[in-house]
């Protein structure tokens, strides 16, 4: 009903996907994965790599199987109506709840690290006003805006790398693989719910202008920033050691560290850029497909009567429910499990009872 | 969203009129439907009483031939070609063939038709039955002829009145390439256009516009290269307005826009001929309005704000130095006084510490906040710049003057601001003249830019270039999207974007626009050094034998 007049390709998916996955993750994720890996963080990271792609290739298996619907619509005609519905409200559930953690991140981020004396009001409603006005305009206008802006952040990112590339000592990654598998393993697990926030493909994949062709974009999105991560973490390692698992925004001391010359120093400010800009693709993304959902989930015609009421529930939740930083950092890691079942259990139980009760034609199927 | 709130706003404000018929002119004086009485005399009365206190209207009766045919000519005085006047004048009254006895048993409809099909020298004539038509036709430059004893007149073109000269444009100067410019006059355009593309595809639709000026608005375009659907778009657009006068293009420009409540324009506008015809060849529609020197083209997008006449001209390299330097230009003046009030106030661990320090101690004893400071010296140049375009060249010197000694050095000699901010407003002053002038209303953008950067700091800035960028890709124009080939991204166009790459290798015009005849020129036109055959050592035919 919705998506008649929205049409993306599947290069600016990958772009959006890519977007998601790199913009909070980039900068907690370090930190995250050196608590429990050490030095072998990065080896984590490749492997999440691959649990990315498998459960991203589940997902995409799943959202073509019901071409044409959400997540919503197929949990119901997959489970029936009232377990359909509890499952659906889940995930809306789950997709607004992260959305307010990203946003709380944001804030926590910006009232750290630039302007302590601003009260976090102030952020939530700008930032929730930015990305309101963004989706009020569609799935299309987010990702030609993503599509625009994500260059410019990659070129930033890239120019940091580059200017703290002779501070970095690689020493610091040694003994390689000290622990065995099993520290480089327990990294995976907090890592794994970033990579698997492709589920919201479950959503939006119906806008796609070729459905069935998601598979390469996802797949290529998932790799790029597992290629991204990994780098970013090595970096990171051989600038900070071990002491990255005690800076909660471990990336911005990548640039604060930055001194060329005397002249280029202290460019943290470009790491708000990049937040800014992935950021709040990331939040409108969040944003479009609670409304989206929950207008499907009720019956709604049109989803954007909702950008208002959620856009104030986004604010509120944002700055009430975490007192501080450090809950929002326990509450991360506390709903990883119930995030993973969402992300990757429910597609997975729905795929196979779908396969089971034989609903739904399978890709090759619908193709011929 | 912004649009029908700003419309509901207008609504509220000015409660609008009911409509009434507004064109009095024609009320009052009702030519209406007044067919052309057979009796010369009931319509020299006729148009006596229409053109009453019109006294640089013409009226002459005379005899035709022998004195046997009434005969009355009405025109504007000095509208029409006087030289041309005497010839026809000449022709009917003198002329033998209208004398000659056989003639003079004619009927009066015989004679007028002799008169229309041999005996007026000129090239267009227009035979009417009414009299708002010949209305129409004088006050648009045509001669009107009666002649007793028939219901017809005939409308004779002989257009000739005071226009400009073709000259160089003063709004868009090349030192390389063809300097001639619109003028306001439209025939004479339209010849500058069809001098660039010969042949009937290039086709032009003129309409008129406006209750009271009638103005001829020509829409172009190029058969077989625009697109259908944005020609039709563009001509249900043109049709629909209706206005009081058209007085130069950019009357039109804000009826047929995509979004007028937006600092983006999506009407391009040129006052170069070979610009039009480049856009036309690109497939966009041009619009040419009589009375103006500006031609509108639609679709306009994003990136036209940077690609110059003069960088297809050029050499490749140079063109594609001077178009970077374009875009940077364009980023300084949008960011710098946002980017220096926010990294001064919030960031100034960015800055190298001697100058930080040495911008500290300038801002010792300064009263007013960065903010404020940046504000008032954006605002006194906009001042400046405002003047130095209105008043007479004369006083020109005094503007200078006083916005050299009084901005710059009195201004900081006592302490009102700091010289790193004069730096600032003169940078973003002098990087604002190097977008090309019908980009100018997305600088204005730096205002508000600045306003996020003073309360946010970077973190202002860039959610406000977020949000601007949003609004950007969301606009289109004539339904191509605004930012393409940027996004939605067609890699394969980027090399016109950033770069000016040589001629050989833009083989396709822009997709997005056009989408039936993509191809330019064929590929592979780079003269290739023929390999061998002319060196002037012959080489030795190896393989085969010597035969002789």
């Amino acid at each position: 009903m919705n998506f008649k007049d929205e049409q993306i390709s599947g290069r600016q998916l990958a772009l959006l996907l890519f977007c998601i996955l790199i913009s909070t993750t980039i900068l907690i994720l370090p930190a995250l994965v050196v608590r429990e890996a050490k030095q072998d963080a990065w080896m984590s990271i490749l492997v999440v790599t691959i649990l990315g792609i498998l459960s991203g290739l589940l997902q995409v298996r799943l959202g073509c199987r019901f071409p044409g619907k959400t997540i919503i619509e197929y949990s119901k005609e997959i489970t029936g109506r009232f377990l359909g519905s509890l499952l659906g409200l889940s995930s809306i559930l789950l997709m607004f709840y992260i959305n307010v953690i990203v946003i709380r991140e944001f804030i926590e981020l910006l009232k750290t690290e630039y302007f302590p004396e601003t009260p976090m009001e102030v952020f939530a409603f700008t930032i929730v006003l930015a990305a309101a006005y963004i989706i009020r305009r569609g799935l299309e206008v987010l990702c030609r805006t993503n599509e625009i802006l994500l260059p410019f952040e990659i070129f930033f990112i890239l120019g940091g790398l580059l200017l703290i590339f002779k501070d970095l000592e690689f020493s610091r990654l040694l003994p390689v693989f000290a622990g065995g598998a099993i520290p480089v393993l327990k990294g995976v697990y907090p890592a794994t719910v970033f990579f698997a926030e492709t589920y919201l493909i479950l959503v939006i994949l119906p806008a796609l202008n070729n459905p069935r062709e998601a598979t390469r974009p996802v797949v290529a999105a998932v790799v790029a920033a597992g290629i991204f991560h990994t780098v970013l973490s090595i970096a990171v390692l051989a600038l900070l050691g071990l002491e990255t698992a005690d800076r909660y925004f471990s990336v911005i001391d990548l640039f604060r560290y930055i001194s060329v010359a005397g002249i280029i120093e202290r460019q943290e400010a470009l790491v708000m850029a990049i937040w800014v800009g992935t950021g709040l693709v990331k939040i409108g993304l969040y944003y479009y497909c609670t409304c989206l959902a929950t207008a499907r989930w009720a019956g709604l015609r049109d989803w954007r009567p909702l950008v208002f009421p959620t856009g104030v529930l986004l604010v509120l939740v944002s700055i009430v429910h975490f007192p501080d930083i450090s809950v929002l950092q326990e509450t991360i890691i506390k709903i990883i499990p119930m995030a993973l079942s969402i992300q990757i259990g429910l597609p997975l139980l729905l795929l196979i009872i779908a396969a089971f009760r034989g609903k739904g034609g399978s890709a090759g199927e619908k193709a011929a | 969203m912004l649009s029908k709130f700003v419309r509901w706003l207008q609504r509220r404000l000015f409660k609008q009129v009911p409509e009434e018929p507004f064109n009095l002119a024609e009320k009052a004086t009702k030519p209406g439907r007044l067919k052309i009485s057979s009796n010369l005399n009931n319509n020299l009365a006729r148009l006596q009483e229409l053109y009453y206190r019109c006294d640089d209207t013409v009226m002459r009766r005379f005899e035709i031939g022998s004195g046997r045919l009434g005969g009355l000519i009405v025109y504007l005085e000095g509208f029409v070609d006087q030289d041309r006047v005497s010839e026809i004048m000449d022709g009917l009254m003198l002329l033998s063939r209208l004398t000659d006895p056989q003639c003079s048993k004619m009927k009066a409809e015989q004679s007028f038709d002799l008169i229309v099909n041999q005996c007026l020298v000129a090239g267009e004539t227009n035979l009417v039955e009414n009299l708002q038509q010949v209305t129409q036709g004088v006050f648009r430059g045509e001669l009107a002829l009666f002649i007793n004893g028939v219901a017809r007149a005939v409308l004779i073109d002989l257009k000739g009145y005071e226009h400009r000269n073709v000259s160089i444009p003063e709004t868009e100067v090349v030192i390389r390439g063809p300097r001639e410019g619109f003028i306001e006059e439209l025939v004479t355009n339209l010849i500058l256009l069809r001098r660039r593309i010969k042949g009937p595809q290039l086709k032009v639709e003129k309409i008129f516009l406006g209750e009271q000026s009638a103005t001829a608005v020509a829409i172009t375009y190029v058969k077989g290269i625009a697109d259908d659907k944005i020609v039709e778009e563009v001509r249900r657009r043109l049709k629909r307005i209706k206005i009081d006068a058209v007085l130069d293009s950019g009357y039109l420009e804000e009826y047929i826009e995509d979004a007028p409540y937006s600092p983006f324009p999506t009407v391009g506008n040129t006052e170069k001929p070979d610009v039009v015809a480049a856009k036309l060849l690109e497939g966009r529609v041009g619009i040419l309005v009589d009375g103006s020197p500006f031609a509108l083209t639609v679709p306009h997008l994003l990136v036209e704000a940077f690609q110059v006449s003069e960088d297809y001209y050029s050499r490749p390299f140079y063109a594609s130095m001077t178009r970077l330097i374009r875009i940077v230009a364009f980023m300084i003046t949008l960011l710098l006084p946002a980017i220096y009030v926010a990294v001064q106030a919030y960031h100034p661990e960015m800055i190298p510490t001697i100058l930080v320090v040495r911008m500290a101690g300038a801002r010792e004893g300064i009263p007013f906040p960065a903010l404020l400071e940046a504000f008032l010296m954006l605002a006194i140049y906009e001042l400046l710049k405002e003047a130095g375009l209105r008043m007479p060249r004369a006083v020109g010197q005094a503007v200078a003057i006083v916005g050299t000694l009084v901005l710059g050095e009195a201004a900081i000699r006592s302490g009102i601001v700091t010289p790193a901010m004069v730096i600032v407003v003169a940078l973003t002053g002098i990087t604002g003249f190097v977008i090309p002038p019908e980009s100018e209303s997305i600088a204005v953008l730096k205002f508000p830019l600045l306003f996020a950067g003073s309360f946010l700091g970077l973190f202002g800035v860039m959610l406000l270039v977020f949000v601007l960028v949003a609004h950007a890709v969301s606009l289109r124009s004539c339904g191509v999207p605004y930012t393409s080939p940027l996004a939605p991204a067609a890699y394969g166009e980027w090399k016109d974007v950033f770069i000016r790459a040589p001629w050989p290798l833009l083989q396709r015009r822009p997709g997005v626009i056009d989408r039936q005849n993509l191809r330019r020129q064929p590929a592979e036109q780079t003269p290739q050094p023929s390999k061998g055959k002319s060196s002037r050592l012959p080489e030795k035919n190896e393989g085969s034998p010597d035969e002789f």
